[in-house]
């Protein structure tokens, strides 16, 4: 069973991240990410005790996901939200990737604050915020998964950090 | 970045939380092989209990004894005497607690029904005096073909040799199972049945008891004439006339002279039982005699009291 528990683990530390960003724009909220990731990597798991070979994990992670989302739909009557790219986005084409202009005052919240503030954030500066500060990804590949321009999404992106650093000043 | 990162991490998806909550789940559930075994025994266990009980012989009613005594019981008994079922059939039977003869032997069941009735007064303990059990047995057709002889034979050996039984005469009556129906359609207590079918012009009511019937020597000289010897329990010894004398005692009987004759080495115990029979006879006459005017003189009081009342009314209506 310990042979069991490490094999997973492995495949889970290395397909976590993946999973994490295919999911994150196919559910309706990204609170709902964490209970899908769940019922995957128990689906996945459950294969492995039985010790049924798997040629590749992330293919067959993916496709439990899919089952999953599918079963999630039928009880979300919503489609993901989809961001629109219709914004002019004239400044944030002098701000460079990785570049962030309200951290330093957000960062002046606590822990409970901000975890609090961000729940009570709209979904569209939810997702933006998990892929790029949380899962990593660059404004291009955010982009690309969402089929948007990518100063759309980077505007997206300091906006929603904008309105979060009003709400932890406006904590005092 | 790092802290925006712990709050998203707390607010959406922490990596560990969901490994931990994954891995929880399915340790705490039990092993497939484990589940297999569990439903293999399941279903095992459950063959095994079918098996046993389609393996185990039904306990079918062989015969049916009927004490009537005043209580009466009836009992529903295997092939080899045991009591499957104990049934009243009178308003005394109704008061004794039956449940724990059921699976004892229909000799101890009956000596439990007997002491039972002697504590709760409904006979008297006297070995002296007369008290009378009639046993009726009805062995169901096509079973155990000596059931009523064998049944009969054991409970003479009971009456012997129990202590309990000194003093009581037993009768037997047999009967056949179709008796027992109709006696029971018709409801009319077993034994007043059987006895108006041997003699249809008996005249008995439902309240009848057994020892009004056999105290009455020629209801009980036509039974015997008829259904068989009535056994009494004549073995009488010191200790039963000592037991009848302090009963005579604590009524104001003298007894001395008895007793005196009782210590003598040629005492017949034979001669003086007779005696004493005769004065307890005596003495329960009287005590009848006793409760009938009792009865009436209250009778007369109600009546003269009803007059009292009646006068007053009268004054009443008078003012």
């Amino acid at each position: 069973m310990s042979e069991i528990h490490d094999a997973f683990e492995v495949i889970y530390r290395d397909t976590f991240p993946i999973l994490s960003k295919y999911l994150l724009f196919r559910v309706v909220q990204p609170a709902d990410m964490e209970d899908l990731l769940q019922n995957v990597y128990a689906a996945y798991y459950k294969v492995l005790v039985k010790r049924k070979p798997i040629e590749n994990p992330i293919a067959y992670l993916t496709e439990i996901a899919n089952n999953e989302l599918k079963r999630y739909y039928r009880w979300k009557s919503k489609a993901p939200v989809t961001l629109i790219d219709d914004e002019a986005q004239v400044w944030v084409l002098e701000l460079t990737d990785g570049e962030d202009p309200h951290l330093a005052a957000i960062h002046k919240a606590s822990l409970d604050d901000l975890t609090r503030l961000l729940k009570r954030m709209d979904v569209e500066s939810q997702r933006i915020l998990i892929a790029k500060v949380q899962l990593d990804m660059t404004f291009t590949e955010i982009a690309l998964v969402l089929d948007l321009n990518e100063n759309t999404v980077k505007a997206r992106y300091y906006r929603a950090l904008l309105k979060l650093r009003k709400e932890v000043e406006a904590l005092g | 970045m790092d802290k925006l990162k712990q709050g998203l991490r707390g607010a959406f998806l922490d990596e560990d939380r969901v490994f931990e909550n994954v891995t929880r789940n399915i340790a705490s559930r039990p092993f497939p092989q484990f589940k297999l075994a569990m439903a293999v025994s399941s279903i095992l266990l459950t063959v095994m209990l079918i098996g046993m009980l389609l393996a185990r012989p039904t306990q079918v009613v062989a015969g049916v004894v009927s004490v009537d005594l005043n209580p009466s019981v009836r009992f529903e008994l295997t092939d080899e005497f045991i009591v499957l079922k104990a049934l009243p059939q009178n308003a005394q039977a109704d008061t004794l607690d039956m449940k724990s003869w059921v699976g004892l032997r229909i000799t101890d069941a009956i000596a439990a029904l007997v002491k039972q009735t002697i504590e709760k007064g409904y006979i008297d303990k006297l070995s002296l005096t007369q008290d009378f059990i009639l046993v009726t047995t009805v062995a169901i057709e096509g079973r155990n073909t000596t059931f009523s002889i064998d049944l009969k034979s054991l409970l003479t050996n009971l009456q012997k040799e129990n202590p309990l039984f000194s003093g009581m005469s037993v009768a037997f009556m047999e009967a056949l199972r179709e008796d027992l129906e109709n006696a029971d359609a018709q409801n009319i207590p077993f034994w007043i049945y059987l006895l108006q079918k041997e003699n249809p012009d008996l005249a008995l009511d439902k309240n009848a008891t057994v020892q009004s019937y056999f105290e009455d020597p020629v209801l009980r000289g036509e039974f015997e004439e008829s259904l068989g010897e009535v056994e009494d329990d004549d073995d009488f010894d010191d200790e039963d006339l000592l037991e009848a004398l302090d009963y005579l005692q604590k009524q104001g009987v003298d007894v001395s002279s008895y007793r005196d004759r009782l210590n003598q080495p040629d005492a017949s115990i034979e001669q003086l039982t007779k005696e004493i029979k005769e004065v307890l006879e005596k003495e329960e006459h009287e005590g009848e005699e006793e409760e009938e005017e009792e009865e009436e003189d209250e009778d007369h009081e109600n009546e003269s009291e009803d007059d009292d009342d009646e006068d007053d009314e009268h004054d009443e209506e008078d003012d």
